[in-house]
């Protein structure tokens, strides 16, 4: 296993510079850039502007300038919000973002998969219905109708809960960490539900049941386990985009994360910041597929990894 | 001790207990504090670099310049007591006040205000606001210096002969000289802290500013904080203790934030509940025209939007009333002009539609479309480009309908984000496009520079005559005579049809009762030093 | 999971003649929730797509003096009218058009892809199973936005463009859900079995494998089609979407929402049909699941 662990690691360095290539080529061939915003700057001025930038550098030479920072850890200044570098926003924002989506995948891994069990131990009865019918609003009502319903009623109405802002207070934590948690508790429960039907149906589970091991020894130990393998995988890339911060909570609720910076600085042609969420987000990412594979082979005892 | 005594005693105790339990919190209420919804969060705080509007704001609050800005948008001293203007109008003199300090005590010396300009247009700042210098105004060899064919800061128009004086030689008089020299352009460069931190020198905790604040915090997508700054030369006259700009990217949270009381004033007003807001709110609801005008640019290089009588059917067909009252209704003015009604004492030029009535206009405009060549058996095909703004792409739909409904015209809608747009403007891959435009003064001429054939906007425009009147205006020192060469100017511009204006954009904000001194105005001038709180 | 293979070789030793998918089909159409679901989805795609040409409606047809209209009766407009004046039971039918074929297509594109590169990766294995997970990882994280760009740039702004930009996107997902699941089926004794029985790869993956990974993805799949309805909005935004005057289910929520405040109904009547197709779709799917499934009663 850890060798398996190392080996996994060292061969995230081709999978990141890969990443960092992709991205680099292919921001530069959107059209625009950075300084292109103002129409009212001369071309001469326009020009000096690149140059302090380095962008009239020819491509391949900014490329191997950003990987020689990003050895150094330098992720660059951000072209847009010019009083910061990339790693003082995203080392600001990052906790923030962070702190709402671990609760919010936290939970909504606890209730999506009770409520997807129950509903599996009780298939095609109302409880079945009436449990995934409340789970999948999750995913009916979008996350920019349920945030703004619940400023109106919480926020505005009855006065309960401020409606937006950071400032580190629970109250101010309570309304965004639901809103984003309602979508995955749908998708958790309809994975671990269709999973744990799978799983109650094996073979060793009814033998198990007709040994007369009572219902939730049964249902924990044998069936549980082996239906959590599909809710595992979809929690690795699940938590590395919901820690990294969603654009609509942050927006909605004024928090200051770093979701926004996944669209607006694309949107900006910060190509530094792009650069520096990209591979913040990638890094992630392999991270979680990583513990992801290892909680398989502890679920699982036949996984083997050759 | 009796028991009279006794209930005496715990009487007064109480007393004296209850008197003070109420006179602490109101000690502690003494500092006040004002909420500004901000808006998006702030791109920079550099007062050399930042171009944009809202940011002005905080820099107004943490600096002054040469000049200010009052409450209610007029030019008033700002850290110069006085000025003097050459009878060519060509040298202005400014005399700043005595001890002037900056907010570490050190004191504010003439030479600091032509630092700040300086640096403003030294490349190596990467600044985008030094065409303030050369193109709004024209301050001698400061294009050059930006340019970098200058190289000696000695040959730039701007003199320090003491540390009181400050000398500003132009190139050609300039009357709406003063409605740029003022925080926003003219802040000063405290030499020590930008030596010693570089870029960083804005920071929280290393900004050295003149201005009534100093910043005390500043959170990226949160909120930036400001402090009273005692060292302000009227720091006895600022009544709010501190400042808080708060970041509110979504409209609608921001409202809900007003109404939840977290905020005192909005930077917005969502267009849809703008009725109902001012039938509940009343006079919290401040809506004002502003710099920013709307109108649509045809591509006079590609056929047939070459032949002016196309130009013409299109512009004629809007109902720019119904547009504006009845579709987006988010209380823009209806403009007949190409330069909007900022300054009162211009009598500029309409085009002829400001006159007809709607069948009038409409009759006319099919009649032109015809002449043109287009009918309901050869329909005039236009695409339409916006951007991504709601508003724009609202409008652009109102625009085909109309022309639909009026000239049986096919329109072929896109909408491109910002970058994407841009790019397709100066590739010429359009037809008609949505356009705005934003004054860096309240004055017809802003407006009009902009659209000077030399000025490369991307236009492809050529007219000798537009820019022989243009270059003529600017050398005019009388105000009075040079708008009525302006005017003249802008005759040909509208005759032509290059574009066609839409509507003049209004700012929108919600102001609690509480709050005093907020002023309408149309430069968008709300200091919070003229500020207060009534509780 | 399941172990088809031997399922299969007792219901052929036990009744000869029934295949094996009229067996399924005879399973869904016994199961209620999942009739109820096909009942709807008809109804949808006919409303969408022959009611208005059926009642000669106009989704273009704009009135300024009747803008943003309440529903009533009395006028026609059922469903209100927008903020230009257009009626929305028309807009909500012909957004429905886009909408439905868009999101059912991409999520079978989708998850088409998603199962055959999950199964293949997870069964290869070693070498191959890590370079098409990398590979996963990458594009993970390569920003959406750009890669739109992009395709616009090689594509046009075409159906094929959308309909990669939005595949592009849900394929992942579903991938490493059915990869995760074959790691732990490859070991099982009936798919060992066939190893010795001298079935190849790819007959182990198409026959054994893919048949008992889809069932819980075809749940999930069903229930990203909502996300994709919503999600071909925000092409709209960039330009690559419907661009006015047409409209989608997604377009006319995502404006509903921005002034829902202030009018209910822009939102509610595309959400609610939104939410019918969700709730629809996913019976399907699971009554799908459960048909297929020999074990279940």
């Amino acid at each position: 296993m850890l060798r398996y662990t190392i080996r996994r690691l060292v061969g995230a360095i081709p999978t990141m510079f890969a990443l960092i290539a992709i991205t680099f080529f292919i921001m530069r061939i959107a059209p625009g850039g950075p300084f292109d915003g103002n129409r009212k700057v001369t071309e001469v001025v326009k020009a000096n502007l690149e140059r302090a930038y380095h962008l009239d550098d020819p491509l391949w030479l900014q490329f191997l300038r950003y990987l020689w920072g990003v050895l150094h850890f330098d992720f660059g200044p951000s072209f847009k919000y010019r009083d910061y570098t990339v790693s003082e926003l995203i080392w600001q924002g990052f906790p923030v973002s962070f702190e709402v989506g671990m609760w919010a995948i936290a939970i909504a891994t606890v209730v999506g998969v009770t409520l997807g069990t129950v509903a599996a131990l009780r298939q095609h009865s109302m409880i079945d219905y009436s449990v995934m019918a409340v789970g999948m609003t999750g995913v009916a009502v979008p996350t920019f109708v349920v945030g703004p319903l619940m400023q109106i009623v919480f926020g505005v109405s009855l006065l309960m809960l401020p409606v937006g802002g950071w400032d580190g207070s629970l109250e101010r934590k309570i309304m965004p960490i639901i809103a984003l948690a309602l979508p995955n508790i749908a998708y958790i429960a309809s994975l671990a539900r269709g999973s744990m039907i799978e799983s109650l149906r094996t073979n060793h589970v009814r033998t198990a049941r007709a040994k007369g091991i009572g219902g939730w020894r049964t249902v924990t130990r044998h069936a549980l386990i082996g239906g959590l393998v599909p809710v595992v995988a979809y929690l690795g890339p699940a938590t590395a985009g919901i820690v990294t911060g969603s654009i609509v909570i942050e927006k909605v609720f004024s928090i200051p994360g770093i979701g926004r910076y996944f669209v607006d600085a694309a949107l900006n042609r910060d190509y530094t910041l792009v650069l520096g969420v990209v591979i913040f987000y990638g890094f992630l990412i392999i991270i979680a597929n990583l513990i992801v594979d290892l909680c398989y082979a502890l679920l699982d005892p036949k996984v083997r990894y050759d | 001790m009796s028991i009279r005594s006794r209930l005496l005693t715990v009487a007064a105790v109480l007393s004296i207990g209850a008197a003070y339990g109420v006179m602490l919190p109101m000690a502690a209420q003494a500092e006040t504090i004002l909420n500004r919804g901000f808006g998006a969060s702030p791109h920079t705080l550099d007062p050399h670099v930042n171009f944009g509007a809202r940011e002005a704001w905080i820099q107004d609050d943490l600096y002054e310049g040469l000049v200010a800005t009052a409450a209610d948008g007029k030019v008033i001293p700002g850290a110069a007591e006085s000025w003097d203007i050459s009878d060519d109008g060509r040298t202005i003199t400014f005399h700043l006040r005595p001890d002037l300090k900056w907010s570490n005590g050190e004191p504010l010396v003439a030479q600091d205000f032509i630092n700040g300009i300086l640096r403003t247009l030294d490349a190596k700042t990467a600044s985008e606001k030094g065409y303030y210098f050369y193109n709004v105004i024209q301050i001698t060899n400061t294009k050059g210096y930006a340019e970098g064919t200058v190289t000696d800061p000695a040959q730039v128009g701007l003199k320090a002969p003491d540390d009181k004086t400050v000398v500003i030689s132009l190139d050609n008089p300039a009357p709406h000289a003063f409605f740029v020299l003022n925080s926003f352009q003219t802040t000063p460069l405290h030499t020590p802290s930008f030596e010693k931190f570089g870029e960083k020198f804005v920071e929280a905790g290393n900004q050295v500013g003149n201005g009534a604040y100093v910043l005390k915090e500043n959170v990226p997508q949160s909120h930036v904080l400001l402090e009273k700054n005692p060292n302000y030369w009227n720091a006895a006259n600022v009544k709010i203790d501190k400042v808080r700009y708060v970041v509110t990217e979504d409209v609608n949270t921001e409202l809900k934030r007003y109404q939840a009381g977290e905020i005192d004033t909005t930077n917005e007003i969502p267009s849809d509940q703008r009725e109902a807001l001012k039938a509940e709110l009343g006079g919290e609801v401040r809506e004002t025209i502003s710099t920013e005008t709307m109108y649509i640019s045809f591509n006079i290089t590609k056929p047939p939007f070459d032949d002016v009588r196309v130009r013409r059917a299109l512009s004629m067909a809007i109902d720019r009333e119904a547009l504006q009252d009845k579709v987006l209704k988010a209380g823009y003015k209806a403009n007949y002009s190409y330069a909007p009604a900022v300054d009162p004492t211009y009598d500029g030029p309409k085009i002829a539609e400001a006159g007809m009535s709607k069948e009038e206009r409409e009759e006319k405009a099919r009649a032109l479309l015809a002449e043109a060549g287009f009918g309901p058996d050869n329909p005039l095909k236009v695409g339409l480009l916006s951007t991504t703004d709601e508003t724009e792409k609202r409008e652009a739909s109102a625009l085909a309908i109309m022309w639909k409904q009026v000239l049986g015209v096919q329109a072929d809608l896109q909408n491109q984000e910002f970058q994407a747009w841009l790019d397709t403007f100066y590739a010429g891959n359009w037809d008609v496009f949505n356009d705005n435009l934003v004054g860096d003064f309240p004055g017809p001429e802003t407006y009009l520079v902009y659209m000077k054939p030399s000025s490369e906007a991307g236009y492809n425009w050529k007219n000798d005559e537009y820019e022989n009147l243009m270059n003529k205006a600017a050398t005019v020192a009388d105000p009075a005579e040079r708008l009525k060469i302006l005017a003249q100017a802008e005759k040909i511009l509208l005759d032509d049809y290059l574009t066609a204006p839409i509507a003049s954009a209004t700012s929108r904000h919600l102001v609690k009762p509480y709050v005093k001194g907020w002023v309408d105005n149309v430069v968008e001038s709300h200091p919070s030093r003229f500020m207060s709180i009534e509780q | 999971m399941t172990e088809t293979a031997m399922a299969a070789d007792r219901d052929v030793a036990v009744e000869k003649g029934v295949s094996q998918t009229r067996e399924a089909m005879g399973r869904l159409v016994r199961n209620p929730a999942a009739m109820f679901g096909i009942v709807v989805m008809v109804l949808l795609f006919l409303a969408c797509f022959l009611g208005p040409i059926v009642f000669g409606l106009d989704p273009e047809a704009s009135d300024f003096d009747a803008v943003s209209l309440p529903p009533t009766f009395a006028n026609g407009h059922w469903f209100g009218t927008d903020d230009l004046g257009r009626d929305l039971l028309t807009r909500t039918l012909t957004g429905g058009r886009v909408s439905l074929l868009l999101g059912v297509t991409a999520t079978l594109v989708a998850l088409g892809i998603g199962v055959i590169y999950g199964a293949i990766a997870g069964y290869a294995g070693g070498r191959i199973d890590s370079l098409m997970m990398r590979f996963v990882d990458v594009f993970y994280a390569v920003p959406f936005i750009f890669f739109v760009i992009l395709l616009t740039f090689l594509f046009g702004r075409s159906l094929l463009s959308l309909l990669i930009a939005i595949g592009a996107v849900y394929w992942l997902t579903i991938a490493v859900i059915v990869r995760g699941e074959t790691l732990s089926l490859k070991r099982k004794e009936f798919i060992e079995a066939a190893k010795a029985g001298g079935m190849s790869a790819p007959a182990i993956i198409f026959r054994h494998i893919v048949p008992n990974t889809v069932a819980p993805v075809i749940v999930y799949a069903s229930m990203t089609v909502s996300d994709v309805i919503l999600g071909e909005s925000l092409l709209s935004f960039l330009g690559l979407g419907v661009q006015e005057p047409n409209t989608s289910w997604g377009v006319l929520i995502e404006d509903g929402a921005a002034t829902m405040e202030s009018q209910w109904w822009p939102l509610i009547f595309p959400a609610a049909f939104l939410a019918a197709t969700l709730f629809a779709l996913n019976y399907i799917a699971d009554g799908l699941r459960d048909a297929f499934d020999p074990k279940s009663r």
